[in-house]
């Protein structure tokens, strides 16, 4: 995290939108007043109905937060480990297909890496 | 601009599949395109050889076999509409030869039916972990053999059960995920089998009541009850009743539970997992599935068949050939492949 003693100083963020930065923002100072709350049971279920609305936005907007959180000069671990989780959980249980629908991919496999794949997710009885 | 999702950085492609616990779902992974791809490894679950240390002059050595439950299931939408998913025990120690288990039990379902493929593509179903198996194999000693020849599995406790003082117990059990697990208990369970299995993050303790003895068809006659003494075959272990308990770990002690909900327990002879209803239309939740002895008409003992427990109605019994339930397991859906089944055979491997 940003020191105090750098709080004036401009950070170089390319490629970021403003709306980006304002959900980062947004993400830490929530986490932040939560840690300052005296009734720790209520804080954390509190937070963590926080993050789970805070994740519920488009993929575009999920991809720009995993970016950012990872970012070298903003590196939010647990900004970071959220986004990824939920990442992870919209692959959980899918086929390839499915994922590639999800987020958008192209199926760029050769044929011979295709088949390879085949191979790999095939149960072969004899 | 549109995200590109295949372009994130490798590092952070890594992070994301940390978060992926089961090996399929890494696999599947692996399978989306080519930098997702690369970003893992391919693995092999392989546990090494233990090397035979005396123990037995026909043996090399031993194994652990890993079997891992799979639900199976078409994806969304789904075409089939409320389709039943396939739920089975998949061994995979040689990738070349899969072995298809009856989730429950150890027995395998061989052979396999005629207009079966040789190997199923897996890539178009939903494939989600529910559990696993480990057994512990030995290798017998086989003079020219160039491979692992026939493997036994080794009877295996997996539960230290010890009296402390007057009232109290102490349980040590090594749970089928590898964890140890100590309890410590003041009040005595009434039933004959105990198993442990977990669901939801939480841990529960089914507790089986047997009666050993011949099936109701023999009148309460001393005569008859001396001669079906003499021989065990006629006797078959019924499972009469379940209780079912939850560990409340802040109280540090076993809950009753009468109501699972959503859930359903699964009592395998090796492994023990759970799963909801939700994913298995055609099965209502709120029940535990178990294994049991089947007596054929002709005196001898059947193979293990599996039965199910309603926690609501309070029936206990063999799961029937036209219920939801027996759809579950074998033989496979009709989705699974194209060839349409022929029945009586596929009912003739079902083992109820």
């Amino acid at each position: 995290m940003i020191e105090d003693d750098y709080a004036n100083t401009t950070v170089p963020l390319p490629n970021v939108t403003s709306m980006i930065i304002s959900k980062v923002i947004e993400y830490c100072k929530k986490h932040v007043e939560s840690a300052k709350n005296e009734d720790k049971k209520t804080a954390e279920e509190d937070l963590k109905n926080f993050d789970s609305e805070f994740v519920k936005v488009d993929k575009d907007t999920l991809f720009d937060l995993i970016l950012a959180s990872a970012a070298n000069y903003l590196n939010i671990k647990s900004l970071l480990d959220l986004t990824c989780q939920t990442a992870a959980d919209m692959i959980k249980g899918k086929t390839p297909e499915e994922v590639r629908k999800t987020f958008n991919i192209k199926n760029d496999f050769t044929p011979e890496e295709e088949a390879e794949v085949r191979r790999e997710n095939a149960w072969a009885f004899e | 601009m549109a995200a590109d999702w295949s372009q994130l950085p490798r590092e952070l492609l890594d992070l994301i599949s940390t978060h992926l616990i089961s090996e399929t779902d890494l696999l599947r992974f692996r399978s989306v395109c080519t930098t997702w791809r690369s970003s893992i490894n391919p693995f092999t679950s392989r546990f090494p050889i233990l090397p035979n240390a005396g123990i037995s002059d026909t043996t090399w050595g031993f194994y652990l076999s890993k079997r891992t439950i799979f639900r199976v299931g078409l994806p969304d939408p789904d075409p089939a509409q409320t389709h039943i998913p396939w739920l089975i025990k998949v061994e995979r120690d040689n990738p070349q030869k899969t072995h298809l288990m009856n989730p429950l039990t150890g027995s395998e379902f061989i052979p396999l039916l005629p207009g079966f493929p040789r190997s199923l593509n897996l890539l178009n179903f939903r494939v989600s972990e529910l559990g696993q198996e480990y057994a512990l194999q030995y290798i017998s000693y086989r003079p020219n053999a160039n491979s692992i020849g026939d493997s036994v599995t080794l009877y295996m406790e997996k539960v230290a059960f010890c009296n402390v003082g007057v009232d109290g117990f102490v349980l040590l059990t090594i749970h089928v995920s590898g964890k140890l697990a100590l309890l410590r208990k003041g009040s005595v369970f009434g039933g004959d089998k105990k198993f442990l299995v977990e669901c939801d993050g939480e841990l529960f303790m089914v507790d089986k009541y047997l009666s050993v003895g011949p099936e109701n068809d023999v009148e309460d006659d001393d005569e008859n009850y001396e001669f079906y003494e003499d021989f065990d075959c006629f006797m078959s272990e019924r499972t009469v009743k379940l209780e079912v308990y939850k560990l409340d770990r802040e109280e540090g002690r076993w809950v009753e539970v009468k109501d699972l909900g959503d859930k359903m327990l699964f009592l395998g002879d090796n492994c023990g997992f759970s799963a909801s209803a939700e994913e298995f239309p055609g099965c209502k939740g709120n029940c535990v599935f178990f294994t049991g002895q089947n007596r054929e008409d002709d005196g001898l003992v059947k193979s293990r068949g599996v039965g199910v427990f309603d926690l609501e109605s309070g029936s206990i019994g063999a799961i029937s050939n036209d219920s939801g339930y027996s759809q579950l397991f074998w033989p496979p859906p009709q989705w699974l492949h194209s060839d349409p089944l022929n029945l009586e055979e596929g009912l003739d491997h079902l083992n109820i």
